[in-house]
């Protein structure tokens, strides 16, 4: 065999290796918290936000690179480097903020587990506590990548969206219009649904995750051009899809005035596509993408606080060995869980609610991130162009000011 | 007991109680195996935001409440100081990785102890405890209870990564690790600290070192050493494993490592060995093995051993070849320990009939059949016509089958 030939499989099985973080990230993007938000957002206002749904594409696009990019040069994940950087005092803070936000998250995502097996019939005081039970058993026994992959190939359901979106024929016209013609209500439920629509397609733990997944799969900066096109194109499509949730919300819901107040609800979106199957359909994506959620988020936040404390970590461990990473783990399956489990919490709800609570953190993460990639000590050469500075201070300042007015018009 | 954080940005007085200052940082000098004593204290002058290097022999009380000086601070002359020749316990150790040799894993500073030690100010140990955390963060109140323990690691058997670092300010305990401890630990640093590691290890070891870390990770410390300080390392490799690591690069990156082999090392065979498959008996082979001629006696060959040893990752045989390199036999070290001096290779070689080699096209699957099967330590490689090309071990197998372990 000649040692062209040799290396063509090797090629091959790279490529596909290498795709892989920005489509997990972006498609885990459209989670339990996700999937409501954008139904939510296209039920009560049509296809007002779509121009928000459109900017944020490019943020989502340039802070997942810039992770990419602080992976790939120092090959250590956030945490780490903002201990080095910053110190512990900092360390603590962007490590708290983390923390809240995901826990959150992670309740949304129980929220989800809840609310698409309600739809089977099965009570949430089954379902949660055998779904923390799962998720803790998977991530304590290191088999992370295999349920990873069953799950984000189940979520691969969300491209139904897309076809649905067709079938219940919108006004592409308007929704065109709507992306590029920005249109505001100067309401609290329509900044808080905005906040949360930002804060589900750009999140503190998604920056985390990238950063951490290139580290761990030995990517290097002569992956950077690969890696860069698959955050590029993961973002816009997991955006694609958001985008066709809005308008088959839009559509089926916002024209014949229906409210979303639970999943049923939300998954009336796909009755023109799947008929009577609608409501199954739309449990089974929302338990599967729940659940590729549930994995990543504990690991994200022990990963994340291992480095940054300087814990043992990773799944190659044992629980002796490293005790502080399992316990992290632990506890954010647990108080999410719990949380869910009281009797009266609306399950819709807490999936809206926690995506703002990621929305008014995010600011935070992305200045570190910001002031780490500006750091010529750190990113040598790799340091941000304008265009990613002026993108992701965008960001930053426009999440800021929507929460301002946010809190603004709640009183 | 006195921690670094507690000294951090106190106050500096002088001699007529004025305060001049806050202390910034503090400079040691990093020796293998000794408590690092406080060499320079980094004052920052309050009024022109200058900073200045104090000596510790200028210092009268050195505690928490703060710094005061022997002197004036106006009978204070200016030092030149070789920044590069010292550590600085705040800039490069504080928050950083370190490694902990004696657990054989990587932790983060949380905090510094200082004591004296021999009648010197010396850092003692490293605090890595939640506590240190806390104390950091000025809230080690909030453990009322006492519920978290301090837990410190002896300086002396810990290695700073950052900084400037010499070979002679490696850690004794980090010389002594196996080279695959070594290659866990300079995998899960991160690039710059891991090349810095590596660097910092004489040639020999990071040759073994690098043998043992993962190939994607091998592949990136690499390129990052440049091929001039990689060509180096790389020669210290077993032949096998610069193999698999030259196909794995690309093939000008390859070629410009292979240029830069220093003579010693036989590029030709690397060079070679790059066209077998990667799931053959050549491509798994190492070209390094023992040989002799069947007529050497046992006294020669012995001899051999011992003044060619240091070349060879093992030597469990003895490969007899005739002239043209054709393989006759095989001698264990064991028989060769037994048997008489005078007596020749070809009196006490295992004959070629009875023993297994394999051939050079040969799969890996077979090679490892043949190995378990017959219980070999390794396995002869041979050419059609019969001409010995190298050994397959059963470490090579081992790393084929399970490369990540």
């Amino acid at each position: 065999m000649s040692k062209r030939f040799r290396n063509f499989w090797p090629q091959i099985i790279f490529f596909f290796s290498v795709i892989g973080p920005g489509i997990i990230a972006a498609n885990a993007d459209n989670d339990a918290g996700g999937i409501s938000t954008y139904s939510i957002v296209g039920a009560n206002f049509g296809v007002k936000m779509l121009w928000v749904l459109f900017l944020i594409t490019f943020s989502l696009a340039i802070t997942q690179e810039m992770g990419v990019r602080i992976g790939l040069t120092t090959r250590q994940g956030l945490g780490g480097i903002i201990r080095e950087r910053f110190g512990v005092k900092w360390t603590a803070f962007a490590m708290l903020t983390l923390i809240v936000a995901n826990l959150g998250t992670m309740t949304a995502e129980f929220a989800g587990i809840a609310a698409s097996l309600s739809i089977f019939g099965i009570s949430k005081f089954l379902a949660v506590p055998l779904a923390a039970l799962v998720i803790w058993l998977v991530l304590y026994k290191g088999s992370f990548k295999i349920a990873e992959r069953i799950f984000l190939f189940f979520s691969l359901f969300y491209l139904v969206y897309i076809v649905n979106g067709f079938l219940v024929k919108p006004d592409f016209g308007e929704a065109m219009i709507a992306l590029v013609r920005p249109s505001i209500e100067w309401s609290a439920p329509f900044l808080l649904a905005l906040i949360a629509l930002i804060g589900t397609t750009i999140t503190p733990w998604g920056q985390f995750f990238i950063q951490s997944y290139v580290v761990d799969k030995g990517l290097n900066i002569k992956h950077y051009r690969v890696e860069k096109a698959e955050v590029f194109i993961g973002a816009f499509i997991t955006n694609i899809v958001s985008f066709f949730i809005i308008i088959s919300t839009a559509t089926v819901l916002y024209k014949n005035g229906i409210v979303i107040s639970d999943a049923r609800d939300a998954a009336l979106a796909l009755k023109p596509l799947a008929g009577h199957f609608a409501e199954i359909l739309f449990a089974f994506g929302l338990f599967s993408s729940s659940m590729l959620g549930a994995f990543i988020l504990p690991t994200t936040t022990a990963y994340a606080l291992s480095e940054a404390f300087g814990w043992e970590y990773g799944f190659n461990t044992t629980l002796k060995q490293a005790k502080a990473f399992y316990s992290i783990i632990l506890v954010s399956i647990l108080i999410p869980a719990f949380l869910v489990l009281l009797p009266k919490i609306s399950l819709i709800k807490v999936m809206i609610l926690s995506q703002d609570v990621n929305g008014i953190l995010l600011p935070v993460i992305l200045i570190f991130v910001m002031i780490i990639i500006n750091d010529r000590k750190i990113m040598g050469k790799y340091t941000n162009g304008w265009i990613g500075n002026f993108i992701s201070l965008a960001t930053v300042l426009g999440i800021i000011v929507s929460t301002i007015l946010l809190i603004l018009f709640s009183f | 007991m006195l921690y670094l954080s507690e000294v951090l940005n106190t106050d500096v007085q002088d001699s007529s109680d004025e305060i001049i200052g806050k202390l910034t940082d503090i400079l040691i000098k990093q020796r293998a195996g000794v408590y690092s004593s406080v060499d320079f204290i980094l004052v920052k002058d309050k009024k022109n935001k200058k900073i200045n290097f104090i000596p510790y022999y200028l210092i009268e009380n050195f505690g928490k409440g703060g710094v005061i000086l022997r002197t004036r601070w106006s009978n204070i002359i200016e030092e030149k100081v070789a920044e590069d020749e010292y550590l600085k316990l705040n800039k490069d150790i504080l928050d950083e990785q370190i490694v902990d040799t004696e657990g054989i894993r990587i932790v983060r500073v949380n905090d510094l102890q200082l004591g004296i030690f021999q009648e010197k100010m010396c850092v003692l140990g490293i605090d890595v405890s939640f506590k240190g955390l806390l104390r950091r963060m000025g809230i080690e109140w909030i453990d009322v209870f006492n519920f978290f323990k301090v837990y410190l690691i002896d300086w002396r058997k810990t290695q700073p990564i950052h900084g400037h670092l010499k070979i002679n300010y490696l850690a004794d305990g980090l010389v002594k690790l196996h080279p695959a401890d070594l290659a866990n630990i300079v995998e899960k640093l991160n690039l710059n600290e891991g090349i810095l590691l590596l660097k910092t290890l004489d040639n020999d070891t990071a040759g073994r070192v690098l043998e043992e870390i993962q190939p994607e990770i091998q592949k990136i410390l690499v390129k990052r050493l440049g091929s001039e300080e990689a060509a180096e390392v790389v020669a210290k490799m077993s032949i096998d494993e610069v193999v698999d690591l030259m196909q794995s690069l690309s093939d000008e990156e390859a070629e410009s490592i292979m240029n830069r082999l220093p003579p010693g090392i036989n590029s030709q065979r690397v060079k070679k060995m790059l066209y077998y498959p990667e799931d053959t008996a050549g491509g798994l082979m190492n070209t390094e093995f023992m040989s002799a001629l069947p007529e050497s006696t046992v006294e020669a060959v012995v001899n051999k051993i011992k003044e060619s040893s240091p070349q060879y990752a093992s030597i469990l045989f003895v490969y007899i070849i005739d002239k043209t390199g054709c393989l006759l036999g095989v001698i264990s070290l064991r028989r060769l320990l037994i048997a008489e001096k005078y007596q020749t290779m070809d009196e006490i070689m295992r004959n070629l009939a009875k023993i297994q080699v394999v051939d050079i096209n040969q799969n890996i699957m077979d090679v490892a059949a043949k190995v378990t099967k017959y219980n070999l330590f390794s396995i002869a490689v041979v050419d059609k016509t019969g001409k010995m090309l190298g050994i397959v071990t059963v470490d090579d197998l081992m790393r084929f089958f399970l490369p990540r372990a």
